[in-house]
């Protein structure tokens, strides 16, 4: 028997996995589209996994003295919940819509650097397994997703779980850095001839922009998991107090990985939401370029406010303060940007598709997670809420207002071109209204059980607290609405995809490159380019008596 | 109050300095052909200066005050610098210096000469003065103990200011040079202030830590306050200095790079054309 | 400039001094910031170490003169060069495990307090660089010497960026590690 397998050359755009060698073409794919989409199932899959973690979190929290779980359970579950969520939803999701998208939208063919590319999605891959292998090798990781020493250190956590985290870290960590790595890589060598730096769609930027918050971040990360990693195997001293070393130098590792984290993923939501809303309102982005530039602002800004996560630890008042300021001034560009969207929107033509429902619910929700963002840079405020349910609700409505929005919105709209059908409207809509009101129901409670003290990562309550009951049951309520949510998504998309393949080129009558080949893409996605003069091509192409003013 | 009284009290305000910073402005305003932007620059740069040399900020010094020293060398540092250049109208840029600067940027490493200048200066410009300081006031002032035999005493007061701003001058060049097709492109001169940034924020994070940290505390207590109108303790103090270098001189740089894009974004930048270069070839 | 190769290592490499500056803080963390008390540069001999950077360095200039006899079309010079090259980081190598295993006699390892922790995974990971740039170079140099040449000398342009850096990354590691608990 022959060890060689002859990998044969995809011809089929997307080739079926039942067909013969299918599913080796698409395990052995080099190619961006396979791959973003291969990255966008896995989100998918981790999402389903850490949804029903929160389900889980939910429904032992609705009653008070609840038997469902144990504390220690309990740990697991919402540690990897938010690892999950962070890692292995957000992260690939993002760097999916940016694989398939980037090349298609600059006018290339393909990634810089493909097999990197390809490396990059199975080391993620590979990490988000290791990191749920956990769970038969003796417990998951149960320190929080922050995964504070010396809690995390091998004398207080002896299970494995949190080798498991840190290795499964260290390996999305590596996928994530071989990603940006490409991003930066194909958007300064491989933009069609005439297409300037400055005339990418904004999508492009803020991935390119991205790239960099995530080359400068994810080493710190890497860095802290490697010491953690040997602290607990090899008997290193680093975040242990009680042999010299040092808790607090752990924190700030994280947060000065974490913060900048918290805008790599909402940069990619912050270009969805760019490309979506010009193309629903009918009218060109407005301040293209303060949009643009904003996204470095946040990115260099991002460095410079980590300790605000760190206001409990007992710094001084000088540190305190400075970095008060600082969380504070970061709002400006992102206030920077919704004005400018909501300026886009005002006088178009809006068409309330899918897409432009989410980037509407994005942009309230998402102001309202930096309102409440604004709320916790204030000191006295932090000492009171930090590490209560108000923080809880911060966070979620930072990142599912923010991110997971966007990234719907994004779904919803490049949908018909990564698969050639559209998602249904009605069932679209469904899970809009579901999923956005019970976001609100559960998390905007949950800003009242924080400032009622209701602290974190308990795993239940007294009965007889004031409001708690009412309040968390609620909260419970909300999230089941969100649950049916997003199972309404789901059976959206198989139903989609049973489907045969019927859309046009440019089914929303959009403006930028990804919308001129057909949909899917074949695999060469541009046999010819329309020319490229200003920022929407396709507009341009389209109204030959009417261009954009030229740029180049 | 007596912080109050100080800063008022006209001792403590050079009169010498300010006659010499009100005739620098009456010749640059006679001389010198500017533009609006460029009268504001220079006379900026001047204030500046002057507070920073002239004002009871100078004499503050006296009392051992890292936060002011880090303060003052910011200013000479990384803002003087910028405005002088700002105030250089392009056609005024000649003369043997101006080639002798055009020449000197010809060169293939230029910037990395001018980045790693103005980092030395940065670094040993703070620390010089904080050996200066602790012998003067012979307490340890961020992280330098008094030397014995203070050589660093034998400095004079001030000559490290001038270092500072030629320093600065020199690393602001390929941003900031008068004549604007001599500057770097647009995205490179974002990645070089962002360098800049981190070996700020390096810096800061460096000093703002070692304020807290047991040896620090072990040679003064937390509560030792130095005699001097604001009452500061020396922890406070250093953590200051720190942060100042941390944070708003970032937020200097990340100001500079958003002007330096929303420039460029707009399509008026000069090299318009120039954004294939966007990473230093090292090649021939 | 469309040489993404080029592009892709200068990339890479900023990314690798975060990692680097991170482990660099934390050493200078636990030297300067916390109340442990250093215990292993006692143990170093710093005049030993300069030794070997100076090999270190070595490799580096001996890399540029491989790279330009290259671009002079000068094969031999290339293949000398660059065995030169490989040979001088292996020195280095050498000269890092010996330390190691001295250290290990004297007791000092990574378990023995947060400054073996720190030195070894610091100076370790700076030696698992140094390996890696050695089997690309080895690499470079079995392939001048097959029918592959044109793809190894592709492949410079990139290597040699990364040798250079891990030699950079050095110097600091010495000055923090060796030279600074000398003043």
């Amino acid at each position: 028997m022959s060890l060689f397998i002859d990998i044969p050359e995809g011809k089929d755009q997307l080739p079926s996995p039942r067909s013969e060698r299918g599913l080796l073409l698409w395990f052995s794919s080099v190619d961006h589209k396979q791959l973003g989409i291969m990255y966008l199932w896995l989100a998918l899959i981790f999402f389903v996994i850490g949804g029903l973690e929160a389900m889980l979190i939910r429904t032992q929290l609705a009653f008070p003295d609840s038997p469902m779980m144990t504390a220690e359970i309990y740990n697991q579950i919402f540690t990897m919940h938010g690892t999950t969520m962070i890692f292995l939803v957000l992260m690939p999701a993002s760097i999916g819509l940016g694989t398939y998208f980037i090349p298609l939208m600059i006018g290339a063919n393909e990634m810089a650097f493909p097999r990197l590319n390809a490396f990059s999605f199975w080391m993620t891959c590979l990490g988000g397994i290791l990191l749920y292998f956990s769970f038969l090798a003796g417990g998951a990781p149960n320190a929080g997703w922050f995964n504070y020493p010396p809690l995390s250190e091998a004398n207080y956590s002896p299970a494995l779980g949190i080798d498991y985290f840190t290795v499964g870290l260290i390996l999305t960590g590596m996928g994530s850095i071989g990603a940006a790595l490409n991003f930066i890589s194909t958007v300064l060598t491989l933009r069609a001839k005439g297409m300037k730096l400055t005339m990418m769609p904004l999508f492009v930027w803020m991935m390119f922009v991205n790239s960099f918050l995530m080359l400068a971040a994810f080493p710190l990360l890497n860095a802290g998991l490697f010491m953690m990693l040997l602290d607990r195997q090899m008997y290193a001293h680093f975040f242990l107090p009680s042999t010299g070393g040092s808790a607090i130098l752990w924190q700030h590792f994280f947060w000065a990985f974490g913060h900048p984290e918290v805008y790599i993923l909402a940069l990619p939501a912050f270009g969805i939401i760019s490309e979506v809303i010009p193309v629903f309102s009918r009218k060109p982005i407005y301040g293209y370029r303060f949009v643009a530039a904003s996204s470095v602002a946040i990115a260099l800004l991002s460095y410079t406010v980590w300790a605000h996560h760190m206001f409990a630890v007992g710094m001084t008042y000088a540190m305190n303060g400075f970095f008060a300021i600082s969380s504070m001034l970061i709002g400006i560009p992102t206030g920077l940007k919704v004005i400018n969207w909501c300026a886009t929107m005002h006088g178009g033509s809006l068409r309330l598709r899918v897409p432009l429902l989410f980037a509407i619910a994005f942009l309230i929700d998402f102001t309202l997670g930096g309102l409440s963002g604004i709320s916790l840079a204030i000191v006295p405020i932090d000492w009171q809420v930090t590490d209560t349910y108000y923080l809880v609700a911060h966070v979620h409505f930072v990142f599912l207002g923010g991110s997971l929005y966007g990234i719907f919105a994004g779904i919803y709209y490049w949908f018909p071109k990564m698969s050639g059908r559209m998602l249904s409207e009605r069932l679209g809509k469904w899970h809009f209204w579901l999923f956005v009101l019970g976001f609100n129901i559960t998390f905007l409670l949950q800003h009242v059980l924080g400032v009622f003290g209701m602290p974190r990562r308990v795993y239940t309550y007294p009965s007889d607290l004031p409001y708690w009951r009412a309040l968390n049951v609620w909260s419970s309520i909300g999230a089941v609405m969100m649950f049916a949510g997003v199972a309404v998504f789901l059976w959206n998309i198989y139903r989609s995809l049973k489907q045969p393949r019927a859309v046009k080129n440019n089914p929303w009558e959009a403006w930028t490159l990804e919308w001129y080949p057909a949909s899917p893409p074949p695999l060469k996605n541009f046999e010819e380019l329309p020319p490229i003069h200003s920022r929407r091509p396709l507009w341009d192409l389209a109204n030959p008596e009417n261009p954009d003013k030229r740029l180049n | 109050m007596i912080d109050t009284d100080y800063f008022l009290d006209p001792i403590h305000w050079s009169f010498a300095g300010a006659v010499i910073a009100l005739a620098a402005v009456f010749a640059y305003l006679f001389f010198v052909r500017s533009n609006a932007l460029q009268k504001f620059a220079f006379i900026l740069a001047t204030v500046l200066l002057y507070l920073v040399l002239g004002s009871p900020l100078a004499t503050l010094d006296h009392f051992g005050l890292d936060s002011i020293t880090m303060a003052r060398h910011m200013v000479c540092l990384m803002v003087v610098p910028l405005l002088l250049w700002t105030a250089v109208p392009t056609a005024s840029f000649r003369g043997s210096i101006a080639r002798w600067i055009d020449r000197a940027m010809a060169h293939r490493n230029f910037i990395f000469y001018a980045w790693g200048i103005g980092a030395l200066a940065m670094y040993g410009g703070h620390f010089l003065e904080a050996s200066l300081l602790s012998a003067k006031i012979g307490t340890v002032i961020c992280g330098v103990p008094p030397i014995p035999d203070k050589w660093a005493a034998l400095i004079p007061p001030n000559a490290i200011f001038p270092v500072l701003v030629l320093a600065g001058l020199f690393f602001a060049l390929p941003v900031f040079h008068p004549n604007k097709s001599m500057r770097m492109p647009p995205f490179q001169r974002v990645g070089y202030l962002f360098a800049a940034c981190v070996s700020c924020a390096i810096l800061g994070i460096y000093v703002a830590f070692l304020a807290s940290s047991p040896a620090a505390l072990a040679a003064s207590p937390v509560l030792t306050t130095l005699r001097n109108p604001i009452p500061l303790s020396l922890r406070t103090d250093q953590q200051l200095a720190g942060l100042l270098m941390w944070v708003p001189g970032c937020l200097l740089y990340v100001t500079i790079s958003m002007g330096i894009l929303l420039e460029w974004l707009n399509g008026d930048s000069v090299q318009q054309g120039s954004e294939a270069t966007i990473f230093i070839s090292t090649e021939p | 400039m469309k040489d993404k190769g080029r592009i892709l290592i200068l990339l890479f490499i900023s990314s690798e001094a975060f990692f680097f500056i991170a482990l660099i803080i934390a050493y200078v963390f636990y030297r300067n910031f916390s109340n442990a008390t250093d215990t292993v540069a006692k143990h170093l001999e710093a005049g030993r170490a300069t030794l070997f950077t100076l090999c270190l360095i070595a490799s580096s200039g001996t890399l540029i003169l491989s790279k330009r006899a290259l671009r002079k079309g000068s094969e031999g010079g290339y293949k000398t060069w660059l065995a030169l090259t490989i040979l001088l980081g292996i020195v280095f190598m050498v000269g890092q495990i010996t330390e190691y295993t001295g250290l290990y006699k004297e007791q000092v390892k990574m378990s023995t307090n947060v400054f073996g922790s720190s030195f070894f995974t610091l100076t370790g990971f700076h030696g698992l660089h140094v390996i890696l740039g050695l089997i690309a170079l080895s690499i470079l140099l079995v392939l001048s010497m097959g029918k592959l040449k044109d793809t190894g000398r592709s492949a410079l342009g990139g290597i040699d960026v990364y040798w250079h850096f891990v030699d950079i990354v050095w110097l600091f590691v010495l000055t923090f590690v060796y030279y600074v608990p000398l003043l």
